[in-house]
């Protein structure tokens, strides 16, 4: 009995150094993640919170303190409302492209036809390349002189179609668009492809042999059961386009005349040309806001739907 | 049985369907290989004809510009340090997100977690404000940490869903024969997680050599410190119509490595793309 006792307290002390020992080595292997993280993402934030409620041209630290006045202007800027309406037809047009398109494709791929690898090599090569690359390159092909869009419309004798795209405020958002579904489309063909290869082959087989034909299949089985990728699809594209930034600041800085301004291309400007610091911190605030609102709906949704199953 | 029929289409339409889009896709990228062995002139006179006579000029004059060897060496000094930097941070932290319980620890991991819908934009002034007071602005230095920052919630959420599927019954073993938490992380999960941890550091160098804003933020008033995309930028924008195939040429030459490390690296990126959506 006393043996045994004193064996349960070993036990029990024993237990108790080694998780403190994992515990401490926990602590610092956390260390430095959490030193860096807090530093260079979380306090940036926070300051930015902070900022937003200062008039601040960027020389030395902020000092006018003008409360919430960054807001109210921000609701009465024109050019405010205009890049979120801008963002607002990316949002629609990446929606419209890569979710349909997306999932279109990558049935495509997953299904008969041979060679699938090198399809999807190709379509997913322009996704690597920088922002930068990618926007040059299109720069060069909508030049309005010496570009392959217009030589192309040329050769097509569709001559009264060529334009100056880029240089067209009523198209130049649209043709970055298209740009931005050349760059971008390849990722959700591939998230889509592999909700696909996971959904198991015999729900199809007996779905054949009861004698669904293939709109049938789809119809009923793989768009039910990739509602979850398709969640996810479509908070990233929506996410996406509100972060959307590269193409736009290489191909047209959001010109001309603001046509294709966003949220973050405005935001940049702000801080970086005009020096308007507190303003600038402002519109990256509401940014914020909004992406992370979003972000919590669609947790809040998974979690409904999770419930549900 | 294949999966299905795509909807009613014969294959020769799926074919052509998959052709059509090849197009779209490759054409842009073949074009601007191909236009980068022509001379600018024969570039201008026939943009769709293939080089009739390639000529490597445009490559040769490309290469004499002096800086553009350092943006290569920029990028890649900037890679391959906050890639080892953060896969090192990322792992250990993760580790301990995965199989270390503690006070805290859930809500801690929601922040890190919570950190990929951060946009970058709100970051930009205050990380500004903090790096020219630390004297780093202009320096390539100053996008250590920043990239190591806004790629550490990805990286613990792939790596974290890794490790939680390694059988605990493995470290048990490793803790009945004495050995420390350190010990087992480094014998034991980092040998079984070589996978993961390879798919991280692949999405994470491609995301390191690509980065724009930040690169446009912190360092565009120091030529020297350029990285490939703000050098490319620089270069390419300078030029007129008459330096088309050496703007082509350019592109070719600063798309070409990572291309060639995506056609390497396939596989992986694939895995990496998917378990960053699905987990």
């Amino acid at each position: 009995m006393n043996t045994d006792l004193r064996m349960s307290k070993i036990v029990h002390f024993i237990r108790r150094t080694i998780l403190t020992e994992a515990t401490i080595t926990g602590m610092l292997f956390l260390l430095p993640a959490t030193i860096i993280f807090t530093i260079f993402v979380i306090w940036p934030v926070i300051q930015s919170a902070r900022y937003s409620l200062y008039s601040w041209n960027g020389l030395g630290p902020p000092t006018q303190f003008i409360g919430l006045d960054n807001y109210t202007r921000l609701v009465a800027d024109p050019l405010f409302w205009q890049a979120l309406r801008n963002n607002g037809f990316v949002m629609i047009w990446s929606l419209a492209t890569q979710i349909p398109l997306g999932l279109s494709l990558a049935i495509l791929l997953t299904g008969q036809i041979k060679g699938s690898s090198f399809f999807r090599t190709l379509y997913l090569s322009p996704l690597v390349l920088s922002g930068v690359i990618v926007g040059l390159l299109w720069q060069w092909i909508y030049n309005p002189t010496f570009g392959l869009a217009n030589e192309l419309l040329r050769i097509l004798g569709l001559e009264k179609y060529t334009s100056i795209w880029l240089g067209n405020g009523s198209i130049a958002l649209a043709c970055i668009m298209l740009v931005s579904t050349w760059r971008d489309l390849g990722f959700y063909i591939v998230i889509f492809a592999a909700g696909i290869q996971g959904i198991p082959q015999d729900i199809y087989e007996a779905a054949t042999i009861d004698g669904a034909n293939g709109w049938q299949l789809h119809r009923y089985i793989t768009l039910p059961l990739l509602k979850t990728t398709m969640l996810t699809a479509t908070v990233l594209s929506i996410i996406g386009s509100l972060l959307f930034f590269d193409l736009v600041w290489v191909m047209t800085q959001g010109g001309p005349y603001h046509s294709s301004e966003l949220v973050t291309s405005y935001m940049f400007k702000m801080a970086f040309t005009l020096k308007r610091w507190g303003y600038a911190t402002t519109l990256g605030f509401v940014l914020f806001g909004i992406t992370f609102a979003l972000a919590i709906v669609f947790i809040l949704l998974t979690k409904s739907r999770e419930e549900l199953e | 049985m294949k999966k299905s029929l795509i909807f009613h289409l014969s294959i020769w339409w799926q074919y052509g369907i998959a052709v059509f889009f090849s197009l779209f896709f490759g054409f842009p990228l073949f074009w601007m290989v191909f236009s980068s062995f022509k001379s600018s002139r024969e570039l201008v006179g026939n943009m769709w004809a293939l080089p009739a006579d390639p000529t490597l000029d445009a490559y040769r004059s490309v290469l004499a510009i002096p800086e553009f060897k350092f943006y290569y060496l920029n990028s890649l000094i900037i890679t391959i340090g906050s890639v080892a930097l953060l896969t090192i941070v990322a792992t250990m932290a993760a580790y301990v997100f995965a199989r270390i319980p503690f006070r805290g620890r859930n809500v801690l991991l929601f922040v890190f977690l919570a950190g990929m819908m951060i946009p970058l934009h709100v970051t930009l002034i205050p990380l500004y404000t903090m790096l020219r007071q630390m004297g780093l602005l202009n320096n390539l230095i100053s996008l250590l940490f920043p990239y190591v920052g806004f790629g550490l919630p990805m990286s613990i959420y792939i790596l974290r869903g890794f490790f939680e599927k390694i059988p605990v019954e493995l470290e048990e073993a490793a803790r009945l024969d004495g050995a420390s938490t350190a010990r087992i992380f480094w014998s034991v999960i980092l040998p079984l997680s070589r996978p993961a941890v390879i798919t991280v550091m692949i999405l994470n160098v491609i995301g390191a050599w690509n980065e724009y804003l930040l690169a446009l933020t912190l360092i565009s008033g120091n030529n020297q410190a350029y990285t490939l995309p703000l050098g490319v930028y620089s270069i390419v924008t300078s030029m007129t119509t008459f330096q088309y195939d050496k703007a082509m040429s350019a592109l070719t030459l600063s798309a070409l490595p990572i291309l060639v490390f995506f056609f390497i690296m396939q596989q992986q990126i694939v895995k990496g793309l998917v378990a960053r959506v699905l987990g």
